[in-house]
């Protein structure tokens, strides 16, 4: 099976401290990946490199073979891989067909264009139409971005990140702040929307990961310390030792 | 449920009137305008106030449009002015014929490229980097005048003669009224061009930038090359403005594009209103009127002009389109008459603030800066003196009054407007 994307030795550090500490990663083309790990492991860090929010301070990030490193965010998102936010992060004052509007004009090729109306293109139009059916917006086409439910919204954060077209997405917790219901709502959405599409995803809610990943990386401190499916992740000690123990026995 | 997501042109010809409508009312009042107001004078001040309706629609795409704060963009008014000056000029010397309707066209085009350069300059970011690189490159400009006098004139700036041209179109441009047949089409032309501008895609795009820059990034498009191009496209309208105010006043001095121009337009956009289409009109409209009506009847024009813009910052963001908006709304709601009597209150109360805060700023420069004049003065038609107690306490009484009605009063009106909306739902 090919790797959608590897990470090679990976490091970052701010001033004297290291944060991630030489990530090695393996993401497989069409896998749902899960990464784990308590707060301040450098998680979100990890996806803002990837993303090309922050340039790592050495070591390689290669998507489909290609050395991404220190590229910015729109090559990225161009060359096949997006992202979502753990804090929502969308266009507040724009409606919810324009927020998907904007997300679908560089994939279909009308980028900074000035001849002709959005509203009248038609390929656009078809594209919004389909993403708003699946993100179960379409009858908030039309009202302001910030007039939505938390979890409208974060549907909408989810639907910008799937909207740009790209077969590789980085989910930050797109589960984050919900209650049990919308969580579930939440996942049969991702299950959904993502559909032979891979997937990194970090998530805290291990009822949600053991249910959808097909394999767990844990990291600790700036390291990746066990990869595996969700049984070997259950059955590590070391992950259990670090991390998981106590979430497995309330779990249980 | 079906939501049409796509305007197609077969789309119901209603809504194409409804979108026509405002577009038809515009043409018709700029046709009415002239005839209305035929003195020379008069078509004079509307030349002025189009010219700046014109300036100030090119830099709400920056400020309402793309959220960017410039402080330089008289730079570009007075470069276009230049440039249509020089254009003039140079055509009248090599005998050239040209019909002058066009030159706005040559100062437009060459404030574009000006502005794709001071745009790739300024929009490496937006918020306050921006708008401190825009003084700065404003500063610059007008700093570099004094070093080239051949091409900004010295002071007194450089004037042309815009009959050098020739007549063209039938008109020889001398009378004042057919530089406003000029002026009339390009503000509709320019208008048109802004208004589809803001419906394309870069024009999603600058909605985009101004909501949260950073995300666009995710999508695939670079936040500069917006902010950019938004520079540019806001320069070259600003340009054209510029050309025309060349025309109008046949001269143009650096005045034109210092720190006062950059200050005029960013008052008349905010004031106008950022958030509609034709708020920035109504801001050039208003404050044209008050720049040069109420600099003839009272010294203390500025201190009601920024009292304006404070007002606005403070009670309605939305600017005066704003404040008709809610007007409009109000009229529709269904509920104006119930709300009449309360809204005749608050008005009253707010007149009254009007009335006294006048006669006190009134008295109180006719007291300070204007007191070679005498102590009387005559406000509103109320006789008043700066030395009697009754004059200043009548102001004090008025604003006083009318400021602290008003709390009470919009208590009460909100009051009234949730009883209505219940009484609506029940």
């Amino acid at each position: 099976m090919t790797n959608a994307l590897e990470l090679r030795d990976l490091k970052k550090s701010f001033g004297p401290v290291e944060i991630i500490r030489g990530v090695n990663l393996d993401l497989r083309a069409g896998e749902r990946h899960a990464l784990i790990g308590p707060n301040g492991a450098g998680k979100s860090t990890l996806f803002h490199l990837i993303s090309g929010r922050i340039a790592p301070t050495s070591g390689q990030i290669l998507f489909q073979g290609q050395n991404i490193a220190g590229k910015p965010p729109a090559e990225i998102v161009r060359a096949g891989l997006s992202r979502s936010f753990q804090i929502t992060n969308i266009f507040p004052q724009m409606s919810v067909l324009d927020n998907l509007r904007c997300a679908v004009l560089w994939k279909l090729g009308h980028r900074y264009s000035i001849f002709r109306q959005t509203p009248t293109l038609p390929d656009v139009a078809i594209e919004c139409e389909r993403l708003l059916d699946q993100l179960g917006l379409t009858r908030r086409a039309h009202d302001t971005a910030d007039s939505l439910t938390y979890p409208e919204q974060r549907a909408l954060e989810l639907g910008l990140a799937v909207a740009s077209g790209a077969n590789t997405l980085l989910l930050d917790e797109p589960m984050a702040g919900m209650n049990h219901s919308e969580t579930e709502a939440a996942l049969q959405l991702i299950m959904k929307v993502t559909e032979g599409k891979t997937l990194l995803m970090v998530e805290h809610d291990m009822g949600v990961i053991f249910e959808m990943a097909d394999r767990i990386s844990v990291l600790v401190y700036g390291q990746i310390i066990a990869t595996g499916t969700p049984q070997e992740i259950r059955a590590n000690r070391a992950v259990q030792e670090a991390y998981l123990g106590t979430t497995e026995e309330e779990a249980a | 449920m079906s939501v049409s997501t796509l305007d197609t042109p077969a789309r119901s010809a209603n809504t194409r009137l409804t979108a026509a409508l405002p577009w038809l009312a515009i043409t018709a009042m700029l046709v009415i305008l002239p005839l209305l107001f035929s003195s020379n004078s008069m078509i004079s001040t509307l030349n002025y106030l189009g010219t700046m309706a014109i300036f100030a629609l090119s830099y709400n795409v920056l400020l309402g449009q793309t959220g960017l704060l410039s402080l330089g963009h008289g730079t570009f008014f007075g470069l276009g002015g230049f440039i249509a000056t020089h254009a003039i000029l140079h055509m009248a010397e090599a005998g050239l014929s040209f019909p002058l309707p066009l030159i706005p066209a040559i100062g437009g085009f060459g404030a574009l490229i000006l502005g794709v350069f001071g745009g790739w300059l300024a929009s490496g970011r937006g918020g306050m980097p921006f708008a401190m690189i825009t003084l700065g490159l404003a500063e610059l400009v007008y700093a570099a005048a004094a070093l080239f006098p051949s091409i900004y004139g010295s002071e007194e700036g450089i004037a042309i003669d815009r009959m050098e041209l020739g007549a063209s179109f039938g008109m020889d441009y001398g009378p004042t009224v057919d530089i406003y047949v000029i002026i009339a089409v390009w503000f509709l032309i320019c208008a048109g061009i802004l208004y589809y501008f803001s419906k394309t895609p870069l024009g999603l795009l600058t909605n985009a930038v101004r909501d949260n820059a950073e995300r666009i990034e995710f999508l695939g498009f670079s936040a500069r090359r917006v902010r950019m191009l938004a520079y540019a496209i806001a320069a070259a309208v600003a340009g054209v403005a510029g050309s025309l105010a060349a025309l109008n006043f046949e001269i143009m001095t650096v005045n034109e594009m210092g720190a006062a121009t950059c200050m005029l337009v960013l008052l008349m956009t905010y004031i106008g209103g950022t958030k509609h289409f034709f708020g920035p009109v109504l801001g050039a409209i208003v404050i044209g009127l008050m720049k040069i009506w109420l600099s003839d009847i009272s010294p203390a024009w500025m201190m009601y002009f920024g009292l304006l813009f404070i007002f606005v910052v403070m009670v309605q963001p939305a600017g005066l389109a704003g404040i008709l908006m809610d007007g409009i709304a109000l009229a529709r709601s269904g509920t104006a008459a119930a709300q009449a009597p309360m809204l005749a209150l608050i008005g009253l109360a707010g007149l009254m603030t009007l009335i006294g805060t006048i006669i006190l700023i009134e008295l109180a420069y006719r007291a300070g800066l204007d007191a070679p004049l005498g102590p009387e003065i005559t406000v509103l038609g109320l006789p008043l003196n700066t030395g009697s107690v009754l004059s200043w306490g009548l102001g004090a009484v008025l604003a006083g009054g009318g400021i602290a009605a008003m709390r009470p009063l919009l208590d009460r009106l909100d009051t009234l407007r949730h009883t209505l909306s219940q009484g609506e739902t029940a």
